[in-house]
């Protein structure tokens, strides 16, 4: 399958949900849909054979917005396994919530989670919301992945 | 009794239960495993947020490190995500040294990762076999880098050092070594009737599951699908290559094991292929090359050691979003770079096969017995601070 054949048959089927679809040659393709559209949009490009997801990336722009990407691929489909499909969305920055995607890619399950711990995203319906991942239970504070949360260093600059 | 008086939680871990600090929660019922949870993030070091701080190249140790044994994917992947943005290639000789150095890695790591294994379903010898004979390979990684696990021998536009004198003839030793040693593995291990027993038909992963939970690596292919990044998005000198990709179809913890055995065949027939066709010619891109200056040129000419170029120390990365993925022994290490053009990234995610693959100690275990805990913790290859990051 060609670059722009894919791209074209995600446009037409993302049509009606508000999707941005652009991509970077070779085969990377990227679909910007509005966060109430997220679960159908994840849905469609399931059943194009998008079938996991390999990385759940949160982006913090400060006092502007936070972005979503999920970036998707297929297993089932070799012809899709060379493609990589970034599914965005961007949340409000006083109200970082979005609709889990868990019930269509349980592949998302500690991503999510870990999205969650580090970077206070908060993915409704999602089953370990307000669980710790990786820090410790006791943690209170900044999520520290997010830029107002500076990291002290050691040594002569510090 | 009701069924809540007779569960019982059992805690395992999390000072190193078995390949790393982390613990195991386990609801049992007599010998039957109800529920495992695992929880995670007891060597969690922030590699994320560390890389924001950091500037382009010193980023390289820092996501290699909690790799340990597998630590060439990670190095590798970073490095294309960055070039992807640097709009830079790596000369061919650079791409076959590359695939050269992660193929030793990969068999040493799935040494590693069946001799814990081994050590788990309490097999010592196991364990001392595939430790010892991973010795060999970090040699030749050690003579060819400079170091035994951790190489860093991947930079933006090529690679450090070309190949150090005669090292043809020391691979073409270890390979026969591996090659006659093989075998005795069967004989002790893999044909033992009491490691059949314990591996054959446990922790059965279905082909639907591994796709749908997004696992990776030999424990993927051991579910019969046949993905492999150095096939689906060839990169290095992969698709001068000719080799298989390694899948099983019964899914249980025997066919993990024996994907990696396979593997290690394949990564030999790589490895001889790569010193058979490595093209001669410059290790680093010519951009960069260009930028040392003429006397320490010169002396990298001699002796096949890159010194770094200047724009090293302080490089800057163009504004934009890069996606890299790369084959490593335990699975598909993804890099997701978000640059704004200054000398860190603005936002790097870094994905290791430990992390995707974590979910199946909740998915395998459900039902199991207890004393099968281990035989799928160690046929799964997990590696706790490859997870944490």
């Amino acid at each position: 399958m060609k670059f722009e054949e894919l791209k074209s048959q995600i446009e037409e089927r993302m049509k009606d949900l508000g999707a941005e679809v652009s991509g970077k040659e070779p085969n990377v393709v990227d679909v910007k849909v509005p966060r109430e559209r997220i679960v159908e949009a994840a849905k469609r490009l399931k059943e194009m054979g998008f079938d996991h997801v390999k990385a759940v990336t949160a982006i913090d722009y400060p006092n502007e917005r936070f972005e979503i990407v999920y970036v998707s691929s297929s297993y089932s489909n070799l012809e899709l396994a060379y493609f990589i499909v970034n599914l965005r969305t961007d949340l409000p920055y006083d109200d970082p919530k979005m609709p889990t995607l868990l019930e269509v890619w349980p592949s998302v399950l500690y991503q999510e989670h870990e999205e969650h711990d580090l970077m206070g995203i908060v993915f409704e319906g999602h089953p370990r919301m307000g669980e710790r991942l990786l820090l410790p239970e006791s943690y209170e504070g900044i999520p520290p992945l997010r830029k107002e949360f500076k990291v002290k260093t050691e040594g002569i600059n510090a | 009794m009701s069924l809540e008086e007779r569960e019982l939680e059992v805690l395992i871990g999390p000072q190193h239960p078995a390949s790393g600090h982390m613990r195991l929660v386990a609801k049992i019922d007599g010998d039957i495993v109800v529920e495992l949870r695992p929880n995670i993030g007891y060597v969690h070091r922030s590699v994320e947020k560390l890389a924001e701080v950091k500037k382009y190249l010193q980023i390289i140790p820092l996501v290699e490190r909690p790799s340990l044994a597998d630590t060439t994917a990670n190095n590798l992947a970073y490095v294309m995500a960055v070039e992807k943005l640097l709009g830079i290639e790596p000369p061919p000789r650079a791409q076959y040294l590359r695939t050269l150095l992660a193929e030793i890695n990969r068999i040493h790591s799935h040494f590693y990762g069946m001799g814990i294994h081994g050590v788990m379903i309490g097999s010592s010898t196991a364990y001392m076999w595939c430790f010892g004979d991973r010795e060999p390979l970090i040699e030749l990684a050690q003579e060819l880098t400079g170091a035994r696990l951790t190489y860093s021998y991947i930079v933006p536009g090529g690679v450090r050092r070309d190949l150090p004198q005669g090292f043809e003839d020391k691979v073409e030793k270890v390979m026969r070594y591996l090659e006659n040693r093989m075998p005795d593995y069967f004989d002790l291990y893999f044909n033992n009737p009491v490691t059949r027993a314990r591996l054959e038909g446990v922790g059965v992963l279905t082909k639907e599951d591994a796709i749908k939970l997004g696992v990776t690596g030999p424990n993927l292919r051991a579910s019969g699908v046949p993905y492999d990044v150095r096939k689906a998005e060839p990169y290095a000198a992969y698709p001068e290559l000719d080799f298989d990709v390694i899948t099983e179809e019964a899914g249980d913890a025997f066919a993990r094991v024996m994907v990696r055995v396979r593997e290690i065949q394949e990564s030999i027939k790589i490895i001889r292929q790569v010193l058979k066709k490595i093209p001669d010619g410059p290790i680093l891109n010519e951009k960069y090359m260009k930028m040392i200056p003429p006397n320490l040129r010169k002396q990298v000419e001699e002796t096949g050691h890159i010194k770094f170029p200047g724009v090293f120390a302080n490089l800057r990365v163009p504004a934009g979003e890069a996606v890299a993925r790369v084959e490593g022994g335990r699975g598909e290490v993804v890099f997701h770079i978000v640059s704004d053009g200054k000398m860190s990234p603005y936002r790097m995610r870094m994905v290791t096969p430990s992390f995707r693959n974590v979910i199946l100690f909740e998915h395998l275990t459900k039902g199991a017995r207890v004393a099968d805990i281990p035989a799928i913790y160690g046929s799964l290859d997990y590696f706790p601070p490859e997870a944490d990051r």
